[in-house]
Order: C-alpha cells, then sequence, then structure tokens
C-alpha cells in the first residue's frame, strides 16, 4: 500500500532522510520510531508530497508526484502540530474537509466519533490541545481512507484521549486500514502495532516484525560472580567489578533464578529499541 | 469544484479576519463621510458634489486599497503556513494550484464586496441627493477600485507565496505599500530630473505603478479629459488617444494581477511537489 524508493530530502545543507527505501503491505500497522530529528515527521511529509524530495514514493500503487490526487484521496493524515484556519468553528473544519473530498457535510457524527460534539461550535482557536488533536483525528477520518499516517498522535492527550486513541487505531485496523504512526513515545506502542521501523539521521536502521521483537526480547540479570552451570537460552555479557551479566531469553529467566540459588540479583528490561535492533539484525 | 469550495470557505473566512474588517470598515467609513461632506459644500456653495467625492474617493482608493490587498493577501498564504493550517488543505486530494486559484479567488472575493460596499453607500447616497447623471463615471470608479484591489491582492499573494512567517510577510507589504503608494511618484519625479530621461521612458516609469494608473484612469473617467493627469497624462493621450490611454492603464492594472498571481503560485508550487 505505500512503496518509498530510495527517498532522499534536504533541507539546505542538511539531509534530513537519505536513500530511505521500505514497503507497507495493505492493513499492516506500523511504528516509525527514532529520536527528535531522526526523520519521522519528514517521511511522512514525503508521503504526502508536502516537502520536495528524490526517489519515489506511491500509496497504493500512485506516485505522489505525479498522481497525487488519488495518492491524497487514499490518506488521512493527523499532523504532529495540528492547525486548523483560525476563523472556522470545528464543525466547519469537518465540513471543510467532507466538501473538499466531495462528500455532502454532515460534520457532527465525526465530531461524535471522538468526543468532540459538544465543541462543534466552538472556534478553533478555542481548542485546547488536546481538543486540537481529536478534531485531526476526525478530519483524518473523512471520506474513510484506507492509510492512516499518524504524527505523534498520542502528544496533548489525556488519558481518555489515550484510550480513544488506541480505540480509533483498533477499529482502524479492524477495518482493514493501513497505519503508519510516527512517535518517540513508546509507552502502550507494543500493542498496537505489527511492525517496527527504526529511523536513525534519516536512514533506516532496523526494521522488524512484532512477532521477531516479541521474540528477540531478552533480560538483563546481573548478579556477583562466579558463574554457575546456566540453563539454554543464556548467554554471558560483559560484566564490571566481578559481577556477572546475563542475557536472559524470555522463558528462561525462572531456570535462571534457581541455577543462582540464594545470590542477590538485578534484573532490568533493555531499552525496546535495542531489542527492535537486535530483532532486524 | 475544490476551487469553488476552497474560495468559497476563504471569502467567509476574509470577512471574518479582524484586520482585513477593521480596515474595510474604515475605508467605507471614510468615503460615506467624504460623500456627506461634499453634499453638504453643494447645499452651501452650489458646487459639483460628484467632483468632490470622487476626487476624494480617488485618493481614498489611492490609499486604502493597496493597504487592505497587500497586508491581507501578504499574510493570507504565509500566516497558513506559519500556523500549520495549510498543511490541512496540502494533504487533501485537491490540486495545489487549485489551492492558491482558491484562495485567491476567496480573498479577491472578499476585497472585492469591500470595494463595492465602502464605495456602495457613497454612490447611494449622492444618487438620492445629487441625482443619477454621474452614475456611470461613478461605477467606472468602482470598477478601477476593484480592478487596483486585484492587482494588489496579486502582489499580496506573490509576498505571501516567498514569505517563511506572517510577520516577514506583514512587513514586506508595509514596505511595498510605501513604495506604491509614496516613494514610486517621488522616485519618478526624482529620476526624471536627475537623468533628464525622455518623454516615453516618463511616461512609462509615471503609469506603470498599478497606483498611478488607477489615479491616471480614475480621473480621466470622471472628468472625461486627460486635462488633470499632468504631463505624463497628456503626452500619453497625445500618443495614444485618450481612449487607448485607458485601455493601457486598464491592461497595466490586469498585467500587475497577472504577473502578481502566476510568479505567486510558482513560488507556492515550488514548495511543494504533486
Amino acid at each position: 500500500m505505500i512503496t518509498v524508493r530510495g527517498l532522499s530530502v534536504r533541507f539546505g545543507d542538511r539531509e534530513a532522510l537519505r536513500a530511505v527505501t521500505l514497503a507497507i503491505p495493505a492493513g499492516q500497522r506500523v511504528a516509525l520510531l527514532g529520536a527528535n530529528g531522526a526523520g519521522k515527521t519528514t517521511l511522512l511529509r514525503a508521503l504526502l508530497a508536502l516537502v520536495p524530495y528524490d526517489g519515489e514514493v506511491a500509496i497504493g500503487g500512485h506516485d505522489v508526484r505525479t498522481d497525487g490526487l488519488r495518492a491524497r484521496a487514499l490518506l488521512g493524515y493527523v499532523p504532529q502540530s495540528p492547525a486548523f484556519p483560525p476563523h472556522l468553528t470545528a464543525s466547519e473544519v469537518v465540513a471543510f474537509v467532507q466538501e473538499i473530498r466531495g462528500l455532502p457535510a454532515d460534520p457532527l457524527p465525526a465530531l461524535a466519533r471522538v468526543g468532540l460534539d459538544a465543541e462543534s461550535g466552538k472556534p478553533v482557536g478555542y481548542l485546547s490541545g488536546g481538543m486540537g488533536r481529536r478534531l485531526a483525528l476526525a478530519v483524518a477520518q473523512v471520506g474513510d481512507p484506507p492509510v492512516l499516517l499518524l504524527d505523534e498522535p498520542a502528544s496533548h492527550l489525556d488519558a481518555g484521549g489515550e484510550t480513544l486513541l488506541r480505540e480509533w487505531v483498533e477499529e482502524a485496523y479492524s477495518l482493514g486500514r493501513t497505519v503508519l504512526v510516527a512517535t518517540h513515545h513508546l509507552n502502550g506502542l507494543l500493542a498496537m502495532v505489527d511492525r517496527m521501523i527504526l529511523l536513525e539521521a534519516g536512514a533506516v536502521r532496523a526494521d522488524a516484525g512484532m512477532d521477531a521483537v516479541r521474540r528477540a526480547r531478552w533480560l538483563e540479570v546481573t548478579t556477583p560472580g562466579p558463574m554457575p552451570q546456566l540453563p539454554d537460552g543464556v548467554t554471558l555479557m560483559p560484566g564490571s567489578n566481578g559481577r556477572l551479566r546475563l542475557r536472559v531469553r524470555d522463558g528462561s529467566l525462572a531456570a535462571v533464578l534457581d541455577a543462582l540459588g540464594s545470590r542477590p540479583v538485578d534484573i532490568h528490561e533493555p531499552a525496546l529499541l535495542d531489542v527492535l535492533r537486535e530483532a532486524a539484525r | 469544484m475544490s476551487l469553488r469550495t476552497i474560495a468559497r470557505w476563504d471569502a467567509r473566512g476574509v470577512l471574518r479576519d479582524r484586520w482585513f474588517v477593521v480596515v474595510a470598515s474604515a475605508f467605507g467609513a471614510l468615503v460615506l463621510a467624504s460623500a456627506l461632506v461634499a453634499l453638504a459644500s453643494v447645499d452651501v456653495l452650489g458646487v459639483s458634489a460628484f467632483g468632490r467625492v470622487a476626487a476624494t474617493m480617488i485618493h481614498l482608493g489611492m490609499l486604502f486599497i493597496p493597504l487592505i490587498g497587500l497586508t491581507v493577501g501578504a499574510v493570507w498564504i504565509a500566516g497558513e503556513r506559519e500556523s500549520g493550517s495549510l498543511v490541512l488543505l496540502l494533504s487533501q486530494p485537491v490540486e495545489r494550484r487549485a489551492i492558491f486559484a482558491g484562495k485567491f479567488c476567496g480573498v479577491a472575493w472578499g476585497m472585492a464586496a469591500a470595494v463595492v460596499l465602502g464605495f456602495g453607500a457613497a454612490g447611494l447616497l449622492l444618487a438620492v441627493r445629487a441625482g443619477t447623471d454621474r452614475i456611470p463615471a461613478f461605477l467606472w470608479l468602482v470598477g478601477l477600485s476593484v480592478l487596483l484591489a486585484l492587482a494588489m491582492l496579486a502582489a499580496g499573494f506573490f509576498i505571501s507565496a516567498r514569505s517563511p512567517s506572517r510577520s516577514r510577510a506583514l512587513g514586506a507589504a508595509l514596505v511595498a505599500w510605501l513604495v506604491f503608494v509614496i516613494v514610486s511618484d517621488l522616485g519618478v519625479l526624482g529620476t526624471a530630473m536627475v537623468l533628464r530621461l525622455p518623454a516615453p521612458a516618463l511616461l512609462l516609469l509615471g503609469s506603470i505603478n498599478p497606483v498611478s494608473a488607477y489615479r491616471l484612469a480614475a480621473i480621466i473617467g470622471i472628468t472625461g479629459s486627460a486635462d488633470l493627469t499632468g504631463p505624463v497624462g497628456l503626452y500619453a493621450v497625445d500618443r495614444l488617444g485618450l481612449g487607448g490611454f485607458v485601455v493601457a492603464l486598464v491592461l497595466v492594472l490586469a498585467a500587475w494581477t497577472a504577473a502578481g498571481y502566476l510568479a505567486g503560485r510558482a513560488r507556492f508550487l515550488r514548495a511543494v511537489e504533486g
């Protein structure tokens, strides 16, 4: 559904994306991960042809540069900082986008889906950050596009908003939508996606399905030496100050703890991005 | 379809824009006040009300219409780009050209409405109090004012498409206003004196400014002659004839509109793909 080949984007001297190539099949939920400035937003903007780029980008087989109308008709977009024409009310924003997409203007059901029906008559300048993001979700759903691009969709959302977002993504998934979420907030993300792509300095550093990520997960167990007889699934890692560091695969922890007996142990989970790098290796 | 939709929503937007409403209201109020003063002087002195009102209207038009067109046009796209709201449109299945055209048409409709309403109240007053025989001349002035509004709006859109922020666009628009309305005529005078320009060059310089073209065309349309247009107008009428000169002046306004629009659109399209 989303095809990117050799995508490069430059802003002056800075190369924001460097020869990015990826393909996302229809119906997949993908998390685009990376630190600030890694190129996540730029990649989403390139999918919408919002920035000049080199390379090829296609949505549903339609090149976004030469067949942009058909490509963008397949996309719903929630930008990182949603903004709307200040002279419009929330319902007018949705009605405007409905008209632009050739649909009859009927904004209230769309606003009700994101819990904004009570705010429909409010000028958008009076909406809070979280409400603005909910409005962006309502706008992204107009026309039920098969591909949803979400840029940091959870920022500014309260607990209720995050629940709504999760339900929103789940509903999109159940309807077979393709979802690409750019984020650096990993909380709650694992349950929502099928695949993770890590961008670093504008290039894809890791790309793995969640099954592979789950299989690659491990725990780090640190304990004072010496090394006992260890069960399978345990790797010795470089330690310090005479302490043993063990990498323990999921499912082997109980056996390791048995082997260590009554020794004091520290157990911690490695960072998700390290697991992703390992899974993609 | 998309172009019309965008134009309709942007026309609604410009009529809700505070700066536009304030300046357009001030313009309308001043035009109406000038008409009232002129009509009062008719009663007292018996002088031509229309000539006085028209002269005031031309001056008000020369000051206010470029100010409204340049500033509103300049912030229209730059402001939306800076706030991020332009992305709402750019991410939709709409031709980029239709976005620019729709926005221009929407604001142009608002500008035209402001000019017609601003002059309309005064025109109605004149028609009731001073008779309807000068209505064609009055409509000519209104039509020219709409043309000037479009030319200035196009220049404003060009500034807007080039500007990275609302404040820089507004600054550039105010500089352009100074150049068009105040500096240009002084510059032409100074250049003509220093360089001892030949008459054709002076004619070109004196009428290529859209505000000057508006003034000259308005004076000719209202008085029916070029007698009050100064040496530039007299020379031009001598070379082109009265009708030819008026057509040339209208073409100057149309050319500014087309040039500003096309240059602005080219700059707007260069910033995106598709």
